[in-house]
């Protein structure tokens, strides 16, 4: 896969040119939703798997897109693109998950995201991230930690505690019947 | 924090103990001149100074001592075990859990108030000792009169063997059998322990018994001590030393002043010979030159005696109980330490482990058993069938090694009751059954919050004060009572108290003023009941010590949920309120029924799966305004799956609904409820290993949990209760 | 358990000089045994230097005083030269500093 492949540049190039001396560079997986860029702090990212086998679950909301078996593990898939109050993520040959890691209560919590296309990890550096626009972004200003510029283009950093916020996530189940006809329970 | 194994066990017994301490004092409020639990409770405490002083723990043997003599007293009846007497121990019993957990460290330091406490506590335990008629320290020491044969004897002799021996110490004299250091004692441990509660005076350490150096095993132990030893200890106090060598070590303790009879008989006993023994003992100054000549005097008279009556010397053992120096209660709580060796201590991690692993094991079985048959080689589908009844069988067992019975998590409430009534001026009794319940530990350790908060509401809310029940015809003391009971693959629960009952307006005006009803509603007495565990509701009319401990009911019910639990609450005004809790047995591996709705599989638990009927074969009736089926006459409601689920989840499903292939209605029973599921397909029972869905799906009702198929898809356990109770509340 | 044969020791006199280091407890007891065990045929007056022992126990104290039999009994003599704290300690507990003939120390 692509965005495994590029890692493994990564890994062999060395961080850090020197000149700058104390600039913090940090490296992040880059991936469309969309057509737009987004990017993750890699430190979040556990792996990427093909999508496929993901079971439904039913009666919650359309953000989740449903679980799959990660080695054992039972782990929560989220519709980036329906969290993002767009319309359901199409399925596509190239359609990824992602795994995430966070930190929930002292708890490592693995989470899925789908995405469309994976692209690449690259490095930026600090002073190369600027801070989220208060307005006039295409989600919510608080999914996103900082916006990044590279060859000319932007892309949205994504402040993933925030957007896989548990307590945001977390859904009460949406049990709602067809109709009066179907309304069997006295 | 890192613990070696000995303090690891040490740690773990002493929890019981201080366990056992607490339910004993409970137990003695109820049965106050029980000297059946006095000697119980005596020997608790007993032996939790012992231990403690094994490990060097002085803080903690200090602090216990004085508690112990108070038992002593107590034991003795010198001092009279009231009400006040009784706080005080249990609140002695905190502050010794308090020292322990200093003492390894659980807590860093003890804290200023902690320390005040036991200056208090030990004030007044020193205040019942002053007051008791007989200084307990020597009640015990004044020995028994003289053994009759011996005396009857001592007539022919030139000094009366019954004199008594001017030493003011004890004599203690050991001889540790040759196992002791290889079953991992080391007799320097009990030295120095002796020092903790006395003041060794002299010390002999015997090597007599060391063979020749070729002939030595370097693991043996060939030592022997005789102790010259002044202590205000008792004589059990001095034997409990030695409690967990008792049967490795020969162990003779000679209270001070004893009777020359008894020297004669050690000397006799020892394996050293007389007249060395004699040489250390007089060495020692435990005897005095003159004594020996005697005591050697009496010796070789009685043995001319014995050579002419040819009768018996008396046997060491018999003496040594003739003389009180085996205490009877001492014996048995040796012969309890050793019964208690039977059981293995494992700790919950590994058995967490193995229970993992085990349901890593079932999914394994079940891909190879899905494999085999794709296969269609039929000598591998039998292995693969052997093969999984025999994982079955290993599934059984390991669930079962993590069953425990609930009967320690009630006991525990007996203390609560005691002292939140007493607190609020009732009189409250706390009735226990079915203690000996068997559930998962891990739904036990999730309970005992939820207990606790619904045992507290009893006593704050539910039951009146005396005065109250009294104006009501009841008697003054209230009853609260806590029973457990198996029940179709569930555990039930229940908390029933008789007191006031749930008032309904109350709760209704209450909720309306929270805003979590509508002025028109139309909810049953159970809906109306159910509202005391809404988030933000509270009864309580005035903020009592009890209530205002800021975790309300609707935490319970929280937590009730997350373990797939079920409440039920019945009330009747004036007469009580009987809360249900219905749990799963288990939080790991189940037996499942697997069926098909849509595209997706899904588990129902077996236990509650009655049986399967064709959708086109019931009756339908419409029946209180709603679709039911009527099964041989009765009458259940029931619910589509397909239809629920599609609602939300089940996204472009692709069965519309048209043409319905032969749909089965699996009855579902939960306690002496029943529900029709309509399923699209029966797909057979399957082993379930229960993973958890995580904390996004935690407050979804209706699916309990997920489980992996052979195939290594994921499906999803319907939590039948829930999603019934569910849909019949969204229908209102 | 290293125990080390010091300068001075002598079959012909009887004089051995030990020095041990390490522990001296029941789990090196059977080796440290085995390894003296030949010094009590071929020795009688025993200088044992305890400086260097690290853990002891009753069974390590039971070696050393398997020393002071087997030299007594042979006409001979135990001198212990030195202890570590912890054999001090478990010597005095033992009430056994008098029996050795400690009189290099003092």
């Amino acid at each position: 896969m692509s965005a495994l492949d590029s890692m493994e540049e990564v890994d062999g190039a060395t961080i850090g040119d020197g000149v700058g001396g104390a600039e913090e560079i940090s490296q992040f997986l880059t991936f469309e939703l969309a057509s737009e860029i987004y990017a993750i702090n890699i430190l979040f990212i556990r792996e990427i798997i093909e999508y496929g086998n993901l079971t439904q679950v039913p009666m919650v909301p359309n953000f989740i897109a449903g679980v799959i078996n990660l080695r054992g593990s039972v782990v929560p898939v989220i519709d980036l693109s329906s969290r993002f109050g767009r319309s359901e993520t199409k399925i596509t040959k190239r359609t990824s998950i992602v795994i995430i890691e966070i930190n929930s209560d002292n708890q490592m919590i693995e989470i899925g995201i789908m995405v469309d296309i994976v692209n690449e990890v690259l490095e930026m550096s600090d002073d190369a991230i600027e801070d989220a626009p208060s307005f006039g972004a295409s989600i919510r200003t608080d999914f996103i930690s900082g916006m990044g510029k590279v060859d000319g283009k932007f892309l949205i950093i994504l402040n993933v505690e925030q957007v896989l916020s548990l307590d945001e996530l977390s859904v009460v189940s949406e049990i709602s019947l067809g109709g009066p006809e179907n309304v069997n329970i006295g | 924090m890192s613990l070696d194994e000995g303090l690891q066990g040490f740690l773990v017994e002493s929890k019981d103990l201080l366990d056992e301490m607490e339910d004993l004092l409970l137990q003695l409020e109820e049965k106050r001149g029980d000297s059946d639990i006095v000697n119980a409770l005596f020997r608790v405490v007993h032996t939790l100074k012992g231990t403690s002083g094994m490990f060097g723990f002085e803080d903690v043997v200090t602090f216990t001592h004085g508690a112990e003599s108070v038992m002593d007293g107590v034991r003795d009846g010198d001092i009279s075990l009231d009400d006040t007497l009784l706080s005080v121990l249990l609140s002695s019993r905190d502050h010794i859990s308090t020292l322990l957990d200093v003492a390894l460290g659980i807590t860093a330091t003890i804290s200023q108030e902690a320390m005040q406490q036991g200056a208090t506590l030990t004030s007044s335990l020193l205040s019942y000792l002053k007051g008791g008629s007989v200084p307990t320290d020597l009640a015990v020491m004044e020995p028994d009169p003289v053994v009759s044969t011996a005396s009857n004897r001592s007539t022919t002799t030139p000094i009366s063997d019954d004199q008594r021996l001017e030493n003011e110490c004890w004599h203690i004299s050991l001889r540790f059998g040759m196992d002791v250091l290889r079953n991992g004692m080391e007799p320097m441990s009990f030295i120095r322990y002796l020092n903790t509660i006395g003041q060794i005076v002299s010390l002999e350490t015997i090597d007599e018994l060391l063979p020749e150096p070729a002939k030595m095993d370097a693991e043996s132990c060939y030592l022997g001590f005789e102790i010259n030893f002044s202590s205000s200890a008792d004589k059990a106090e001095i034997t409990s030393v030695f409690e967990f060598v008792q049967d490795d070590c020969k162990v003779n303790i000679l209270p001070p002043h004893s009777h020359a009879s008894i020297y004669l008989q050690l000397l006799e006993d020892l394996p050293e010979g007389h007249y060395r023994i004699g040489e250390i003992l007089t060495r020692t100054g435990i005897l005095t030159q003159r004594e020996l000549k005697n005591i050697l005097a009496i010796q070789a008279d009685r043995q001319d005696d014995v050579d002419a009556e040819e009768g018996p010397v008396p046997f060491v053992g018999e003496l040594a109980v003739s003389e009180g120096l085996v205490e009877a209660p001492v014996l048995d709580a040796a012969i309890k330490r050793q019964e208690e060796c039977k059981v293995v201590r494992v700790s919950a991690e590994k058995l967490e482990e193995l229970i993992t692993l085990v349901g890593e094991l079932v999914i394994a079985g079940a891909n190879t058993h899905l494999l085999a048959r794709e296969s269609e080689q039929n000598t591998l589908i039998d292995a693969t069938e052997k093969l999984g009844g025999l994982v079955e069988a290993i599934r059984d067992t390991s669930l079962s090694l993590r069953m425990v019975q609930i009967g320690d998590t009630f006991s525990r409430f007996r203390r609560v009751v005691r002292e939140n009534s007493r607190e609020l001026g009732k009189e409250i009794d706390l009735e226990i059954s079915g203690g000996e319940t068997e559930l998962d530990k891990v739904v036990v350790d999730k309970m005992s919050d939820p207990l606790m908060h619904l045992v507290r509401n009893s006593i704050d809310h539910g039951l009146e004060t005396p005065e109250e029940r009294e104006g009501v015809g009841k008697p003054r003391r209230g009853k609260i009572k806590l029973n457990a009971f198996h029940d179709s693959g569930s555990i039930v629960i229940e908390i029933v108290d008789d007191g006031r009952g749930l008032s309904k307006d109350k709760i209704v005006t209450k909720a309306l003023e929270k805003g979590l009803i509508k002025e028109n509603h139309n909810l049953s007495d159970e809906e109306i009941y159910r509202l005391i565990f809404e988030a933000g509701f509270s009864t309580a009319e005035s903020v009592t010590n009890l209530s205002g401990r800021g975790v309300g009911m609707d935490v319970v019910r929280q937590n009730i949920d997350s373990l797939r639990g079920l409440i039920d609450i019945n009330s009747e005004a004036g007469s009580g309120t009987t809360i249900s809790i219905r749990l799963p047995l288990t939080m790991a591996i189940i037996d499942g029924f697997l069926v098909q709705v849509g595209k997706g599989s899904y588990v129902v638990p077996l236990d509650m799966v009655d049986e399967c009927v064709e959708y086109n074969e019931v009756a339908h009736e419409a029946y209180d305004g709603s679709q039911h089926i009527n099964l041989r006459g009765e009458i259940m409601p029931y619910l589509h799956l397909g239809d629920v689920f599609r609602g939300q989840g089940e996204k472009s499903a692709g069965v519309g609904g048209g043409e319905k292939a032969r749909e089965n209605i699996v009855v579902a029973r939960y306690g002496n409820k029943k529900a029709g599921l309509v399923v699209d397909e029966l797909l057979g029972e399957h082993q379930t290993v229960i993973k958890p869905l995580g904390r996004i799906f935690e407050n979804i009702q209706g699916l309990s949990g997920a489980t992996i198929l052979g195939n290594g898809e994921v499906a999803m356990i319907i939590d039948v209760p829930n999603l019934v109770e569910k849909l019949a509340s969204s229908t209102m | 358990m290293k125990i080390s044969k010091l300068k001075g020791s002598n079959k012909k006199t009887g004089v051995c000089n030990l020095a041990f280091d390490g522990d001296l407890d029941i789990y090196a007891a059977e080796e440290t045994l085995n390894t003296v065990l030949p010094f009590f045929d071929e020795y009688k007056i025993f200088s044992v230097d305890l400086s260097k022992v690290v853990e002891i126990d009753s069974s390590g104290i039971q070696i050393i005083l398997q020393f002071h039999r087997q030299s007594l009994a042979a006409g001979g003599r135990l001198t212990i030269t030195s202890w570590s704290p912890n054999v001090q300690e478990l010597a005095t507990l033992y009430q056994l500093i008098d029996r050795f003939d400690t009189s290099a120390v003092a």
